[in-house]
């Protein structure tokens, strides 16, 4: 049937991007990827569900975003098991000052509340509009964009205090002097 | 020659005017503060976050999520997707 192969297509180009929500959501990739693979089936059993026209990304991403947090909320009193190699096994960035500084963001990431979080990733990484980031989500579009500007205030917070004691003048001024 | 250099960021005066003892003592002083610029443009460039967060983030945001998009599609979901209109691999079931 050419509409499933349709929908087919359309799962597998939502595909990079759902990692990459799922990895941000829980911080490790071999549970992103379970989390991804079980999102497909689910929306492959319930396509009687999707509305023909919308966006079916948004659609898996909803459903994602839903296992996520069945998933979370039993997992809530284990350890957050946050997969540190993973970084380091990405390649794709140019020198290592730019790995040291994804790797303290993606640990800022993590330190704020799991609603900011989302929030800030589906406006502000994923590419959705306020409104589809609310359907997604379940809230009011209003709710999404004061988590969205909570997140940055936080992160921004988060990230100075960070670059200021590691990075800061004296580090900074001593490597020059040191080097002339 | 290092003069014509100095010349352009240093003393007001053409250099060639001053006597010999007081050249020396201006460029040593131009060469001093040219030091000083640049060890101050390195600290500022590293420790400049503040005003523009929004932005940084952003851009941090996007590359953090664009290393994992552009991965593409790992041959497990290719392959399950493949098998979903036929999971026990004889005939399609419609």
């Amino acid at each position: 049937m050419s509409c499933r192969n349709d929908v087919r297509d359309a799962m597998l180009a939502a595909v990079p991007s759902l990692r990459a929500f799922a990895i941000s959501l829980c911080g490790n990739v071999d549970r992103a990827d379970d989390l991804v693979q079980e999102t497909l089936l689910r929306a492959w059993a319930n396509l009687s569900s999707f509305q023909p026209g919308t966006s079916m990304s948004a659609w898996l991403f909803t459903i994602l975003r839903n296992l996520f947090r069945s998933e979370y909320r039993k997992r809530r009193r284990e350890v957050e098991d946050v997969d540190s190699s993973y970084a380091e096994s990405l390649t794709s960035l140019p020198d290592q000052n730019s790995r040291l500084e994804i790797n303290e963001f993606r640990k800022a990431l993590r330190l704020l509340p799991p609603e900011q979080r989302e929030s800030l990733i589906l406006v502000g990484a994923s590419g959705f509009s306020y409104e589809e980031a609310a359907q997604i989500c379940g809230c009011a579009v209003g709710t999404i964009k004061s988590r969205v500007n909570r997140a940055r205030t936080r992160l921004a917070e988060i990230l100075s205090i960070d670059s200021a004691s590691d990075f800061g003048p004296d580090y900074e001024t001593r490597a020059v002097v040191n080097s002339s | 020659m290092s003069g014509t250099l100095i010349f352009r960021m240093g003393p007001a005066k053409p250099l060639a005017d001053v006597k010999p003892r007081a050249r020396e003592k201006i460029m040593n002083k131009s060469r001093s503060s040219q030091q000083k610029t640049k060890v101050d443009v390195r600290v500022s460039e590293t420790v400049k976050l503040g005003p523009d967060n929004k932005a940084k983030i952003g851009q941090q945001l996007r590359l953090m999520y664009s290393q994992v998009v552009d991965q593409g599609v790992p041959n497990r979901f290719d392959e399950m997707l493949k098998r979903l209109d036929n999971p026990t691999g004889e005939g399609s079931k419609e």
